[in-house]
């Protein structure tokens, strides 16, 4: 049993891996440059920054944008704020997903489809239909303006939890069944072999949510209306859209700025594609040596 | 099969399951709202408090914000309480009246105000208003005529509004002979600087004009020229559109025109004010006239002057467009930012004296330049801006005060006086509930006349037809 | 609990000898049914309550029967809106998921590691950002002056004028599904791609053996491997065809809304900007049967519950 990817492979042909490289540059650059734009922007001046067209050079380098940010829009707090609440969030997500996702693989479990139906359904919702009474429900808990408010709100998706399911699908049932047979508790089979093999697709699915929570919109513009609750989502929407400059015009945040912005909204979720970029990888030969 | 049964099934259940909390839930929140209403009597007492739920930034995080309502409270002798949304405030409004939240005042743009009008959310203060010796004597009576619907006022000012005027490039004019104080104000006047604008400007994609379509108050200075205004007007006892009359049809033709010879910038059709804004700034010019809000004036002349380009380099001046037959103007002024008072409103006495304090000297500049100590110091009445006075721009929910006398301690960036001068031109479109689609209904008609897709006659007509069936109009 | 243990004392059925084995099972279950109850179902109860009422934004809302859905239905604009949701979602999502394959299956090619996690950094990145930002990008992109006009004239040669893309009702749907697949391939790929790296090396190694070329390992070793991943994926971008609603409020504009208004869009501006919480609520509900159809049909269609059915 030969454990390495590295072992005997036969490779594609040279003009196979021409074409490949291809259509991977091609698309590496269209999604590279407009990126690049905005970094450009973003260490430009607010007059360049304001010109018109796409800037993939700077004609004056500079940090006012970051400086602008922080001193004027004050984005540091909104910045702690996300962190917090994404990554406690998520975290428990994480967890109560991997529970769920494993309560969905038992495949003697009564109700087992039901449970999946009742899961699935909770993805279709949308949120036009339930913004009145997630506002009256949040109020009656008590959850306005409070970070438990804004952990609480989007805990949990359908999403991660079919996920988690895939994953632990892939999982030889044999191996459960025999660690059943030796008298291993539930929670022992999940901990000691599902967890285990399954890292991967607990780190896909950790960063996935921390983007989907760090992205999040609806629920904390519904929750919160004291600034020190403000999170980086909602204070980036009111940048980029301007929403908070009355029609007939005053002074408004300059494009570096908002630029600047994006890019530091962008960071941690970068940092944490990295950490989970390496974890994937090397985590699936643990998991593909067990057999 | 048996999946979809058992999936039907399941959505069933769920229904009746959250049919049943949800009527569980419907009367809880009821037994909410009615306690509140007749505890109201009991907090008769404290009348000291007025809860204002607002869009406008006071400051910018929370110990600005603090300042700032502690400064309101101070001039005003009330405990104000402002809340904030970050951002969709709309719809954090609607989630807020509908939980049964009690505000004493709440922001509101000219449209919303119309809809909570129409929902009965709104308290009528139109005796208080006229009770009322600052709020009747301090604001322009013609103000007040705007947000009166059917003889009523519901709300009062959060700022003054200004208006869109036709902004130039002195620079490249000059550069092509012209003096802008003597174009001709008439549609051919026009065409003739643009032709010459281009004729003296060879960079690949500069074109003299830029005119947002899809934002038909953009349109206005051009329109003027046939006599018609902006907006949906009764016109003999029907509501009709002037852009979408034959009487408009000569002006679409001179959009048609400036556009198949290359002198308005195509990307018009597509350009938000934001990108137009871009194309005017020192730093693209890319265009050299287009219709913008005053301010903004003002704001693109600032900017170069931070950029170190004088104004020799780079100066916007204004003009009021094109002349009416009757040798008048016309501009659109923007529709009103107020904070009305809801129905459920405990305090309005309170909210009353808020209104009255933005509509005075001092209110007026808490409003722009911000709190005294925090925003700019105060010698006798010498003012000085401090750092932070000048990140903020003078702007704490109010630019330009409703205070009709109001006096800018630090003064208007270069230009937006003469600017602010051809206010005497402007006027409020009538509010619509739904001005978007009527805006893009405008715009995409407009587009489609001056790609030349349709005739101009074929383009009114479909626009007017279409404006009908969407109910802005009759038929 | 209890009534399992009494009953196992008796005369234990099936039934409640399953239900007793998996007792703990059930227990990890808990956490999350309480989470949807009170934060999914309660919520969304209320709301296809008040799609049946009519609510004032102050006051009670009293019952008014089937008015707003036929309000609803009564709107030209909202069948408009639903032939536009169809198409562009639908689209969006199948081009996505050619596209977020092709890019897992060629990336896997890739032996280089600083090369391939460039890649499949950059090709995620647009997923992170939103729409506010990416919608920008593109509509600079495609202006008269941008770089796709650049790159037709340098094809073209002088003659070309630019095309105003933006504003061409027949692009409209065209740039839509395009600039959404952009932004959520990469998002795709990275699912793909994790289910790849899963996959037996051993199943290669004797495919090798064979003299099976690599092209040939990887449509019939890879994509069959992947097909369980590729159903979930599939399942969860059909569920959420209906569910655009930034893309259009960034990129639209009045002369392509006939063609891309949809009906997330047309609840906004039509219901919640006007306060219309009734007829709101009705468009809401119906997007949610809409979207409970297809993903029926859609199972249907792909057999999606075999892959777990033993």
């Amino acid at each position: 049993m030969k454990r390495t990817n590295r072992g005997i492979r036969n490779e594609l042909t040279a003009p196979q891996k021409t074409i490949a490289w291809l259509v991977l540059g091609l698309i590496f650059l269209t999604m590279a440059i407009p990126m690049w734009n905005v970094i450009v922007m973003s260490t430009s001046t607010a007059l360049d920054a304001a010109a018109s067209g796409m800037k993939l050079w700077w004609s004056r380098f500079s940090l006012e944008g970051y400086k602008y940010v922080f001193e004027v829009t004050k984005l540091a707090r909104p910045f702690l704020n996300s962190l917090f609440v994404s990554t406690v969030g998520t975290v428990i997500q994480v967890v109560l997903s991997a529970f769920a996702g494993y309560v969905l693989i038992q495949k003697e479990l009564p109700g087992r489809k039901i449970i999946t139906s009742f899961i699935m359904l909770t993805m279709m919702i949308p949120g036009d239909l339930t913004l009145i009474s997630v506002y009256q429900m949040n109020k009656q808990l008590h959850l306005l303006n409070s970070y438990t408010g804004l952990i609480l709100n989007g805990l949990i998706s359908g999403f991660s939890i079919l996920l988690m399911r895939n994953y632990f699908t892939s999982v030889p049932y044999s191996l459960a069944e025999s660690a059943r047979i030796d008298g291993a508790s539930e929670f022992r089979i999940f901990g000691n072999i599902y967890l285990p093999i399954s890292k991967p697709g607990l780190a896909t699915v950790f960063f996935i949510e921390f983007v989907g929570k760090w992205n999040s919109i609806m629920l904390p513009a519904t929750l919160v209306t004291e600034q020190k609750y403000y999170t980086l989502p909602l204070m980036l929407k009111a940048m980029i859209l301007q929403t908070d400059v009355s029609q007939s015009g005053a002074a408004m945040t300059p494009d570096n700025a908002i630029m600047a912005a994006i890019v530091i909204s962008t960071v941690p979720l970068l940092l944490i594609y990295v950490f989970a970029q390496r974890f994937l990888l090397s985590g699936m030969t643990l998991g593909a040596s067990k057999e | 099969m048996k999946k979809t049964k058992v999936l039907s099934g399941m959505l069933a259940g769920c229904m009746l399951m959250s049919a049943l909390t949800g009527c569980g839930g419907g009367s809880s929140a009821d037994s909410g709202s009615t306690p509140s209403a007749s505890g109201g009597d009991a907090a008769a007492t404290p009348t000291g408090t007025v809860r204002i739920m607002s869009n406008v930034t006071g400051g910018k995080d929370d110990a600005e914000m603090k300042l700032f309502s502690e400064a309101l409270s101070k001039a005003t002798g009330l405990t104000i309480e402002i809340e904030k949304p970050a951002s969709d405030y709309n719809k954090v409004l609607m989630q807020k009246l509908q939980g049964g939240e009690e505000y004493d005042l709440i922001y509101c743009g000219a449209n919303e105000y119309v809809q909570l009008i129409d929902q009965g959310a709104l308290l009528d203060i139109t005796d208080r208003v006229k009770n009322s010796e600052i709020l009747s004597n301090n604001i322009d009576p013609q103000e007040w005529a705007d947000i009166t619907v059917d003889g009523k006022v519901y709300a009062g000012f959060n700022k003054k509004e200004v208006h869109r005027v036709v902004q130039l490039n002195r620079q490249m004019l000059e550069a092509a002979g012209i003096d802008y104080t003597k174009i001709e104000p008439t549609l051919d006047g026009y065409y003739k600087v643009f032709k010459a604008l281009k004729e003296n400007n060879t960079t690949k994609d500069f074109y003299p004009f830029n005119c947002v379509l899809s934002e038909s108050y953009d349109l206005q200075p051009w329109f003027a020229s046939a006599g018609l205004s902006n907006g949906v007007r009764e016109v003999n006892g029907k509501k009709t559109c002037a852009y979408a009359t034959e009487e408009a049809i000569p002006v679409w033709e001179w959009f048609k025109k400036l556009y198949d010879e290359g002198l308005l910038d195509p990307s018009s059709f597509v350009d938000q004010t934001k990108d137009m804004r871009a194309k005017m700034e020192a730093s693209s010019l890319k265009t050299a006239v287009c219709v913008d809000w005053a301010a903004w004036l003002g704001l693109h002349n600032s900017n170069a002057l931070a950029g170190g380009i004088s104004q020799d380099q780079y100066e916007i001046v204004s003009l009021p467009g094109t002349q009416t037959p009757d040798g008048s103007y016309k501009l659109v002024k923007g529709s009103a930012s107020l904070f009305a008072v809801p129905a459920n409103a405990k305090n309005v006495d309170g909210a009353i004296k808020v209104l009255e304090y933005f509509a005075t000297q001092e209110g007026g500049e808490l409003l722009s330049i911000g709190m005294e100590g925090n925003d700019y110091t105060k010698e006798g009445s010498a003012y000085t801006q401090t750092e932070t006075g000048k990140a903020h721009g003078n702007d704490h929910g109010a630019p330009v005060p409703i205070f009709k006398d109001f006096v800018n301690p630090l003064g208007y960036n270069p230009g937006v006086e003469e600017a602010l001068a051809l206010g005497q031109y402007a006027s409020v479109d009538p509010s619509l509930a739904d001005e978007d689609t009527y805006k893009k209904t405008v715009g995409k008609w407009g587009i489609k006349m001056v790609k030349g897709e349709v005739s101009a006659a074929d383009g009114v007509k479909g626009l007017s037809d279409e404006l009908a069936t969407l109910g802005f109009t009759d038929k | 609990m209890n009534q399992p243990k009494t009953a196992v004392r008796r005369r234990p059925g099936k039934l409640v000898r399953a239900l007793h084995k998996h007792r703990f099972i059930y227990l990890m279950l808990l956490p999350i049914a309480v989470y949807f109850i009170l934060f999914s179902y309660y919520p969304l109860g209320l709301g296809i309550v008040s799609s049946f009422q009519d609510v004032k934004l102050l006051g009670n809302a009293t019952f008014s029967g089937l008015s707003n859905y036929r309000y609803v239905f009564s709107n030209p604009q909202y069948s408009q809106a639903f032939v536009n949701t169809l198409i562009v979602g639908i689209g969006t999502f199948v081009l996505q998921f050619v596209w977020g394959l092709l890019i897992a299956l060629l990336l896997n090619e890739v032996k280089n590691k600083v090369a391939k996690s460039a890649i499949q950094s950059v090709t995620y990145i647009p997923y992170l950002l939103s729409w506010s930002v990416v919608g920008g990008l593109w509509i600079l992109l495609f202006s008269p002056s941008g770089m796709v006009n650049g790159f037709l004239e340098l094809v073209k040669g002088a003659e070309f004028s630019p095309i105003v893309f933006m504003s061409e009702a027949s692009f409209a749907r065209a740039i839509m599904i395009f600039t959404g697949a952009w932004k959520g391939a990469g998002y795709y790929a990275v699912l793909f791609l994790a289910a790849i790296v899963g996959i037996d090396p051993s199943i290669y190694e004797s495919a090798s053996i064979d003299g099976a070329s690599r092209l040939r390992q990887i449509f019939q070793i890879t994509v069959p491997n992947i097909v369980p991943t590729m159903k979930v994926v599939a399942m969860l971008g059909i569920m959420g065809v209906m569910r655009n609603f930034d893309q259009i409020f960034i990129m639209g504009n009045a002369s392509i809304y006939d063609k891309v208004r949809n009906l997330l869009y047309l609840i906004y501006t039509d219901g919640i900007t006007q306060f219309k919480i009734g007829p709101a609520t009705a468009g809401a509900t119906l997007v949610l049967v809409a979207t409970l159809i297809i993903s029926a049909v859609a199972r249907k269609l792909m057999r999606y519950d075999d892959t777990y059915e033993d």
